[in-house]
């Protein structure tokens, strides 16, 4: 089993992110949003990508299906099904927004038409050529699937009828509509509470086996992340400073910030990491965390760390701790390495 | 100085020109006594209708007399007029929409219908009616251009309190010990000015329109008094001929109307204190 | 002494959001209020520090029946019990300064003149690990972890006895929520002060509260130490609320 999934690897990933940088330019000067970020999404898999406040992953998001606004500078490669997204002309990458990939927007109240038929939204996604009938049908079926009490009425409904819940639904069910073959999902659960936030993650496995969509998550919730996800991106100031798999990512955080995180959490101790995340209009030199770091090292100061992969090769982490090139071993600072050799 | 760069900036080109336009206008109606050249009320029938020329700018009108001279005195009654108007709806609106708006309950549902009825009514003539009734002159046209706009005024406010007081630095002041004279004084009315101001901007431009259309009506201030909407309805019976007659108090109108609307629009964007535009606000 | 709280049947709007609630706080304790949203946990708070009127039951703060106190009768006790709401970017006078609002209640209650509150507003920023820089500022330039605290100071200001805090953290990152608890549980020991914690994060909760009381419709179903209702849950609801937790944390 294990090599059959090594060549599925191989194979060529669904999405690949690289180097991506989204600049904004402001009154006040430039912001550099996203920074040199690196994602891989393989077919049917589910990626988290967590972060908090400001680190760049809703623009990472939004910047795959090309829903950044004009002023934003991007460069980088974002390459879906070996083409890259990024010099794609616009209506080619409109088209393909439509049933390609899809995008589930943060917030279900304001993001549904209110003059619409819920049927009529959903059914609109739908591309494949099929009857009104036909296409009414599905939508049904797609309610049905999403556990929506009573699917076939919910269709003749406008949005205002529907509860908080119930929109997302609709908004997923929207989303898979298409057949995309890579939906993506920001914030999915921000404002909920626990049983029906219970609720959405459930909905995002759901519709991830019906359509065999590989889907990225977007989050700053890190129990979703690890109860929904198959693979984590954990975002810093604009930088993707580790990346793995979730039992992995859980089990043996390396960044200094994702264990940092791990431990802020509620039922890990919730011992703070201190100070405050780095504006992202100033120029930086040298590790973006090394303020709030414990485990600073001397290079930290000057130069910016890299994304090394671990022996385990889909574990990446931007950190000089685990740079295997250096030949050290990992985890022990340079200091307690350089008095060891002396 | 600073603040004032600040302000300009924050308008933007259309704001700064409107506000050169405003300033113009003003300006001339003020000065208008050392600025025109003639007495706008003098008669000369010997120079009736007289053609643009270097003596008479604009020429003269029907009777003689100058209408250049006319043109400067003409905004000054309209505009006091109109900001006696604009000033007293606001106090109204600002004090039924506020209580209506912060207290609700019955007082809500009373102003509510209050507002719905004064609403209902077609403007313009429930205007022409009160003004026709108590008999054309300044006092009458005060009385029926308030009595038509509180209303609008006082639907604004309330809706602005409403979407105030749901904010929790409300219920945070009143869990400090604010009580509700404090509240509305200090949290309320200063998180509105905004949308005041501008609302007092975009009611003044159509109180000046409202009072042009009395007047052109009839209605309003009387001939001789140099007037704009007056000068529009002297001009009428020679429009086809002498069209500048009707073109100047009309274009007066029309640009002061324009400058005070934009200007209400560029301060609605500068006061939003979210952008850090309106950093001269503080 | 304790303070007792017993209130019940709120009606709003023939909706009762709360029923027949009885419960007391002791001195220096922390209760967490955990629940459902709608459950009627924020309307409790709100009832709790005299923020709306009830129409059954009664109330008592250090031992004193404040049941049927008016606004004038309120306004010294205000300065004794304290309230923080959820969202930071509501939480202050947009239009005033932060240290404008930081002297305001101590103005608002002619406790000290302008520059003792100053005064005291700038011993109180450390305690909330803030710095003088910040005063300066107005609340949109300020992140929603530094309002909070902001907001904290504040309350701080009028040496409150008791203090509600009604989902403080819920709109903040993992890592800022826990500067926030951090900077909560060091005043409470520092300054003696008793807490109803709301939230609806089991573990948060947990971590933070001695004592943990279950809502449920308008109604606490179950109310014991934080280790008891997080382990061995009795009443149905709060199982099925802690199962949802924990299986939604594990189950993969």
């Amino acid at each position: 089993m294990k090599w059959m999934e090594k060549e599925a690897v191989v194979m060529e990933p669904l999405l690949s992110i690289e180097q991506l940088t989204v600049t904004f330019h402001t009154p006040k000067g430039k912001v550099k949003a996203v920074d040199g970020a690196s994602l891989t999404l393989h077919q049917g898999q589910i990626v988290g990508l967590i972060g908090e406040t400001g680190s760049g992953k809703s623009v990472l998001g939004l910047s795959i299906p090309g829903l950044l606004p004009g002023t934003a500078e991007v460069s980088g490669a974002i390459r879906f099904k070996g083409q890259d997204l990024l010099i794609l002309q616009k209506d080619c990458l409109r088209k393909l927004r439509g049933t390609e990939i899809a995008f589930v927007p943060q917030n279900p109240a304001t993001s549904l038409n209110p003059v619409m038929r819920i049927g009529r939204q959903i059914t609109e996604a739908i591309k494949a050529p099929f009857s009104r009938k036909q296409k009414r049908a599905i939508a049904a079926r797609l309610l049905e699937e999403l556990n929506m009490p009573k699917p076939s009425d919910t269709l003749q409904q406008y949005p205002f009828q529907l509860s908080g819940g119930m929109k997302q639904r609709v908004l997923a069910a929207i989303g898979a509509a298409g057949k995309p073959s890579l939906l993506i999902a920001d914030e999915p659960t921000k404002g909920l509470d626990a049983l029906v936030r219970d609720q959405v993650v459930g909905l995002i496995r759901r519709v991830a086996t019906h359509t065999g969509a590989a889907i990225l998550v977007i989050t700053h919730d890190l129990y979703v992340a690890r109860s929904l996800c198959d693979a984590i991106g954990v975002m810093y100031a604009g930088e993707v400073v580790e990346s793995g798999s979730t039992e992995q990512l859980f089990a043996q955080p390396k960044h200094p910030y994702t264990s940092g995180l791990m431990r802020s959490m509620p039922g890990k101790g919730m011992i703070p990491i201190p100070g405050v995340s780095p504006s992202l209009m100033e120029e930086h030199r040298g590790c973006k965390f090394q303020s709030r770091c414990s485990q600073r090292l001397g290079e930290c100061e000057w130069k910016a760390p890299d994304l090394y992969a671990l022996q385990d090769q889909d574990h990446k982490v931007r950190c000089f701790l685990h740079d295997s090139s250096r030949g050290r071993e990992q985890g022990v600072p340079e200091r307690l390495v350089a008095t060891a050799e002396a | 100085m600073i603040r004032l760069r600040l302000f300009l900036h924050s308008l933007g080109p259309i704001g700064v020109i409107s506000i050169v336009i405003l300033i113009v206008l003003l300006g001339s109606s003020l000065l208008a006594p050392w600025l025109a050249p003639y007495d706008p009320n003098q008669i000369r029938m010997s120079e009736r209708l007289a053609p643009i020329s270097g003596e008479h700018w604009l020429g003269t009108d029907t009777l003689g007399r100058d209408v250049f001279s006319r043109l400067l005195y003409g905004g000054r009654v309209s505009i006091m007029l109109a900001l006696a108007v604009t000033v007293a709806t606001m106090l109204i609106g600002l004090i039924i929409g506020t209580l209506a708006g912060y207290f609700g309950g019955w007082l809500d549902d009373v102003t509510q219908a209050g507002i719905h009825i004064f609403q209902g009514l077609p403007g313009l003539s429930f205007m022409i009616a009160i003004a026709g009734t108590l008999g054309p002159g300044v006092e009458s046209m005060f009385i029926a251009l308030v009595v038509t706009s509180w209303a609008d005024f006082s639907r604004v406010v309330r809706g602005e309190v409403m979407k105030i007081r749901e904010e929790s630095y409300i219920e945070g002041i009143r869990a400090i010990g604010g009580n509700h004279m404090y509240t509305l004084i200090r949290y309320v009315i200063p998180n509105m000015i905004g949308p005041i101001i501008v609302l007092f901007t975009v009611r003044i431009g159509r109180v000046i329109l409202s009072i042009a259309s009395l007047s052109f009506l009839g209605l309003g201030l009387q001939p001789p008094t140099p007037d704009w909407g007056v000068m529009v309805n002297d001009a009428r019976p020679f429009f086809r001929s002498y069209f500048h007659l009707i073109l100047a108090p009309g274009l007066c109108i029309a640009l002061i109307s324009f400058a005070i609307n934009c200007i209400g629009d560029a301060l609605r964007d500068a006061l939003d204190t979210k952008t850090e535009k309106a950093g001269w606000l503080s | 002494m304790s303070k007792a709280f017993q209130s019940g049947w709120l009606r709003q709007r023939k909706h009762e959001a709360v029923k027949h609630v009885s419960f007391s706080i002791g001195k220096g304790e922390t209760l967490g209020l955990i629940g459902e949203s709608g459950c009627g946990k924020s309307t409790l708070s709100r009832l709790m520090v005299k923020l709306l009127p009830f129409d059954q039951g009664k109330l008592f703060f250090e031992d004193t029946d404040i049941t049927k106190y008016t606004m004038k009768q309120l306004f010294p006790l205000r300065t004794k019990m304290q309230i923080i709401f959820q969202h930071p970017d509501s939480a202050l006078h947009p239009r005033q300064t932060i240290l404008q609002s930081l002297v305001e209640p101590l103005l608002l209650h002619q406790i000290t003149d302008r520059k003792q509150a100053i005064e005291r507003v700038m011993d109180l920023l450390a305690p909330v690990g803030l710095n003088e820089e910040i005063l300066s500022r107005y609340p949109h330039q300020v992140s929603g972890g530094q309002i909070q605290r902001v907001v904290i100071a504040r309350a701080l200001t009028l040496s409150p006895r008791f203090i509600v805090l009604d989902e403080p953290t819920s709109m903040l990152d993992v890592s800022v929520q826990a500067q926030v608890i951090d900077v909560l549980k060091t005043i409470q020991k520092q300054f003696d002060l008793t807490y109803l914690f709301i939230s609806h994060d089991l573990d948060l909760v947990a971590h933070v509260s001695d004592r943990i009381a279950v809502m449920c419709k308008g109604e606490i179903v179950e109310l014991d130490q934080s280790k008891k209702v997080l382990n061995e849950p009795v009443h149905p609801y709060s199982q099925k609320l802690v199962n949802a937790f924990r299986g939604y944390q594990t189950n993969r």
